[in-house]
């Protein structure tokens, strides 16, 4: 599904180069549930906008569903995250002027898909995660697990290939991480493929793929 | 794609509803500018449909000749001087002379208390023929006009005006009483239609008609008279009539070239000319202001636009990362400003009708609407709104999502 080959990354401060990504190579298969860890400012968040097509890469080649996607433009790249990619953050990033329903129906708007229903859908995973008397709650009348719940529900509404999760369970304690981390666990037994990137190290025993990032490089890859 | 604008429209509500105060703020100038074009075009629609009332209530096609010349004292004040030198054969030498006249009826006015028991009332006594009310459309409420032989005999019978009727009688029927003109008691033969206040500000009910022949030889014993109303045929242009008559008079006058007229010649036309200027000024005063306002109120709303896009960059980073376009950025933000302007436009449409509807009960005219109006400022709000909310809409697509959200 995702194929990286000698991915580098670099930010120029002057004319300083500050390499952040030197060389990573990576396939991540249909169906994994990858934990990527590493510490603040190993590269793993740069990793990971890069494979949710958020940024560029400055050199290497990356192959997302069988095709190259270096060069294409912005525009193309924003529908195929729309349409392939669900995003899950630390600080949730809820549209606080939108009940829970609505911040989940938000990637509907610019969808291309036609999603049937999307209302019903959108009631629906809300319920499975244990929200339906919570619908029209707004983000400040939910606690942070609800809340985070809410923007899994929305990286889910449009039925993506993959869901990228960077520190989901960072503003959390750990109970309610936890919870959290199971229900990916349950997403992924459903066969969604999903990479959570952390630098929590409990959460080593999740998922069927460990991969550590070290100063711009992949340490250690261990798939169970 | 109904979904979509659905959507843009309730997260631009939303703001709205968030951002009461400020929102208000951007709408005012929208609004002040809707207000002052409706309320104007509804108010010179009533002014011009009082004109053209006014108009068939005076009658059609008529040129007045009136001895004196007007000469004008102050700003607004027109006063006849004195004159003499109208006879009733100059009259006689029109009707023979001049083409496209349907007829002329010359009159003598003044103005004099009529008296009644012990009420008296200053009306507007005219003299003259049995054809000013065929061609003036003086309907009858009561009673009969004079003939031309009460003309032809002196008959001290009259005709009067609503007013006069309703001060000096209250519920007594006035056909056969005798008022008091010039202290000779004269017989009311009919009473006329309430008319109303005319264009030139004169009051319609307060005349008293009398027979020209009596009033020249019986009460005022004169040999001129003061004016005739002449009626043209239709399609002869008043503006040529008035030339042609002007030139006729000068010659039966014996006027010298570096003379005066000893006359004036006017037509409604000159009376609502005069109306109408007053309008257009107003109007183009109207649009000065509501294009200040239209453009504060549009920088109102670019302002309020850029301070809610630098609010909302998170906002803006979400929907980026969830896969919305810049054009979908740039069409969210102008939905908001337009709604903004439009919602401004809406008061204002209120405010206009409000406006209209007190200055037309205050200044005694009908009340009227003028959708093109209506409809030209909503659309004029909606051109301002996107106006207004394209530069700050496109700042919104500056901001890259990792920058935003990390």
């Amino acid at each position: 599904m995702i194929t990286l080959r000698n991915i580098r990354k670099s930010y120029f401060v002057g004319e300083r180069e500050l390499p952040i990504l030197k060389g990573i190579n990576l396939d991540i298969r249909q169906g994994e549930l990858v934990i990527l860890m590493g510490v603040s400012g190993s590269g793993k968040t740069t990793l990971m906008n890069i494979v949710g097509l958020l940024d560029k890469q400055t050199a290497g080649e990356y192959q997302f569903m069988g095709s190259a996607v270096d060069g294409l433009d912005d525009e193309t790249l924003a529908s195929m995250r729309n349409m392939h990619i669900g995003f899950v953050f630390q600080q949730f990033f809820l549209l606080p002027y939108l009940n829970a329903i609505e911040n989940v129906l938000i990637p509907i708007v610019y969808s291309a898909k036609q999603i049937k229903h999307p209302r019903d859908k959108a009631r629906q995973l809300l319920a499975r995660f244990g929200l339906a008397e919570r619908i029209h709650n707004k983000p400040s009348q939910l606690s942070g697990g609800e809340q985070q719940r809410v923007a899994i529900a929305r990286a889910l509404i449009n039925d993506p290939d993959l869901i990228l999760a960077d520190e989901p369970t960072g503003a959390l304690d750990s109970r309610t991480g936890s919870e959290i981390m199971d229900l990916f666990q349950v997403l992924n037994e459903e066969g969604k493929t999903i990479i959570v990137v952390t630098h929590d190290p409990k959460l080593t025993s999740f998922g069927t793929r460990l991969i550590r990032i070290e100063d711009g490089t992949i340490s250690e890859d261990i798939t169970r | 794609m109904i979904y979509v604008v659905k959507f843009y429209l309730k997260i631009a509500l939303q703001n709205l509803v968030v951002h009461k105060a400020r929102m208000t703020l951007a709408l005012l100038g929208i609004l002040f500018a809707v207000m002052s074009l409706v309320a104007f075009g509804n108010i010179s629609g009533g002014l011009k449909k009082q004109i053209d009332n006014e108009i068939g209530k005076f009658g059609k096609n008529l040129v007045i000749l009136r001895s004196g010349s007007v000469h004008v004292a102050g700003r607004g004040t027109h006063q006849f001087g004195e004159s003499k030198t109208l006879k009733l054969k100059d009259v006689e030498m029109i009707r023979g002379s001049l083409n496209g006249i349907v007829e002329i009826v010359p009159f003598y006015d003044v103005t004099y208390p009529a008296r009644y028991e012990d009420k008296t009332l200053t009306v507007s006594i005219v003299g003259t023929t049995d054809r000013i009310f065929k061609i003036r459309n003086l309907g009858l409420a009561m009673g009969r006009y004079f003939s031309n032989e009460d003309d032809l005999e002196t008959a001290k019978k009259a005709v009067v005006g609503y007013k006069v009727f309703d001060n000096l009688f209250q519920r007594e029927d006035p056909i056969g009483k005798h008022i008091l003109v010039f202290r000779v008691p004269t017989e009311i033969i009919g009473v006329m239609d309430e008319k109303g206040t005319d264009l030139a500000g004169q009051d319609q009910d307060v005349q008293v008609y009398i027979p020209l022949n009596t009033l020249m030889r019986r009460y005022s014993n004169v040999d001129y008279i003061k004016g005739a109303y002449i009626q043209v045929q239709d399609g002869v242009s008043l503006i040529e009539m008035k030339m042609v008559l002007k030139d006729f008079m000068r010659r039966i006058h014996n006027l010298k070239a570096e003379q005066k007229d000893d006359f004036s010649i006017f037509t409604m036309d000159d009376i609502m000319k005069t109306q109408e200027q007053g309008i257009r000024l107003v109007s183009v005063l109207t649009i000065i202001a509501s294009t200040v306002s239209f453009l504060i109120g549009g920088l109102g709303i670019f302002a309020i636009m850029l301070l809610s896009i630098s609010e909302r960059k998170l906002e803006i980073g979400i929907r980026r990362v969830v896969g919305s376009k810049k054009r979908d950025i740039v069409l969210q933000f102008l939905t908001e400003s337009v709604i903004v302007a439009l919602i401004g436009g809406a008061f204002g449409v209120a405010a206009g009708f409000v406006i209209t509807l007190i200055v037309s009960y205050f200044g005694g005219f009908p009340f009227s609407l003028y959708p093109g109006n209506i409809f030209l400022s909503l659309v004029i709000s909606t051109a301002v709104g996107m106006l207004a909310g394209i530069y700050p809409a496109m700042q919104g697509t500056k901001y890259e999502p990792i920058e935003i959200l990390y």
